[in-house]
């Protein structure tokens, strides 16, 4: 396969699946433009091992794990001044107005206990809430499901605790 | 709170508002990285010039020297024909072996950048790799610098004449050389402290994140 059809293969599964890149950005950037050069760099490091895969994980499985090496890699400091990363205000017309507001909280509520966990939880968390398998995780991640297990109960009992000290 | 139900709910409508077209993903496929492997490699690409014009005039130079003598010496008055066979067979030595460990490093950056692992088995890669790359540019900086200064005294030896004999001018030499390469040694250590030093401890901090405990 030449170049030219490699890469169309590529920005059409990417394309795709491009909601996983997204994710990760919101994830671990805390401003827009460290967002915009993290989504660039993972882009960059798909592209590079993209000739290397070869079908033998999900598609997915690979993007994860290509994204959040580079997400977990990444040298820059986070800003003093943050960002509200997810969005509030979803639900804008009126007569949901209510509902809004319930969600914007829970928001709110959610991206500041995620924001205290450290990287690897992160990415744990985030596999975890995309439905992903313990056995996907731990594959993805690198280690035991036995300990996905572990990490899960503990990133819950921090999360909890974040939550009501709200 | 049921953070199943909110990320489903309201992170993916978010998520949705960050697409991008083909055009988009294409365009950042062909922008440089910006990450550390990337930089460290950039400055591979300016050792490989420099080290390896400096190794291929020197060489040019060490046959010319042979062939024919009178047209390669420089700097007479301080540097007769032998020291500047000597002189450019370290260089030769020196960007040879400076060259074969970087394109060694080199190799196994573009192994790694196209290989996709699971988190902790990069992490592993990584940390041992940015340790190799301190190590190489400690040694090599602490070895060409002491080297280098052995041959400046030298030359100013041969020039003021303050040792005289070959037994003690040599001494001299290995003398400031050994004290030059400890010196030096630290200094190239505390400039790769300096440099990766906070990477690598994020780094070392995440890999104990994935230890089980």
């Amino acid at each position: 396969m030449d170049r030219k059809d490699l890469e169309k293969q590529f920005t059409k599964k990417v394309r795709h699946s491009q909601g996983i890149v997204h994710k990760v950005c919101r994830l671990y950037c805390q401003d827009d433009d460290h967002r915009k050069d993290l989504f660039q760099e993972i882009m960059v490091q798909l592209w590079r091992s993209f000739p290397t895969f070869r079908g033998e994980s999900q598609f997915s499985s690979w993007m994860y794990r290509v994204a959040l090496n580079v997400a977990i890699q990444d040298l820059r400091k986070a800003k003093k001044k943050q960002q509200f990363f997810f969005q509030t205000n979803q639900f804008k017309d009126t007569s949901e107005e209510k509902k809004s507001e319930v969600q914007d909280e829970k928001l709110k509520l959610m991206h500041s206990a995620i924001a205290k966990l450290s990287k690897v939880e992160k990415a744990i968390v985030m596999l975890h809430l995309d439905e992903k398998s313990n056995e996907e995780i731990a594959e993805i991640v690198g280690i035991t499901q036995n300990y996905v297990r572990v990490k899960m109960n503990r990133i819950r009992t921090k999360l909890s605790k974040t939550v009501k000290k709200k | 709170m049921e953070l199943k139900s909110v990320w489903k709910g309201v992170v993916d409508e978010t998520i949705s508002k960050d697409n991008v077209d083909e055009f988009v993903v294409e365009k950042s496929i062909k922008k440089d990285s910006s990450s550390v492997l990337a930089k460290i490699k950039r400055v591979m690409y300016l050792k490989f010039s420099l080290g390896g014009l400096s190794w291929l005039i020197s060489l040019v130079m060490l046959i010319g020297s042979f062939i024919t003598p009178e047209q390669f010496t420089f700097y007479e008055a301080i540097f007769d024909l032998t020291d500047n066979r000597i002189f450019l067979a370290t260089i030769i030595v020196f960007m040879s072996a400076l060259l074969s460990w970087n394109f060694r490093a080199f190799r196994e950056i573009k192994h790694f950048e196209t290989k996709s692992v699971s988190i902790k088995e990069s992490l592993n890669k990584l940390i041992d790799f940015i340790g190799r790359t301190i190590k190489l540019n400690v040694y090599s900086g602490a070895a060409f610098n002491s080297v280098a200064l052995g041959w400046i005294f030298y030359l100013v030896n041969n020039k003021k004449g303050f040792v005289e004999g070959v037994l003690q001018i040599t001494l001299m030499v290995l003398l400031v050389t050994t004290v030059g390469a400890v010196v030096f040694y630290f200094l190239s250590r505390f400039e790769q402290k300096v440099k990766f030093g906070n990477y690598l401890n994020q780094l070392k901090s995440n890999r104990e994140d994935l230890n089980e405990k």
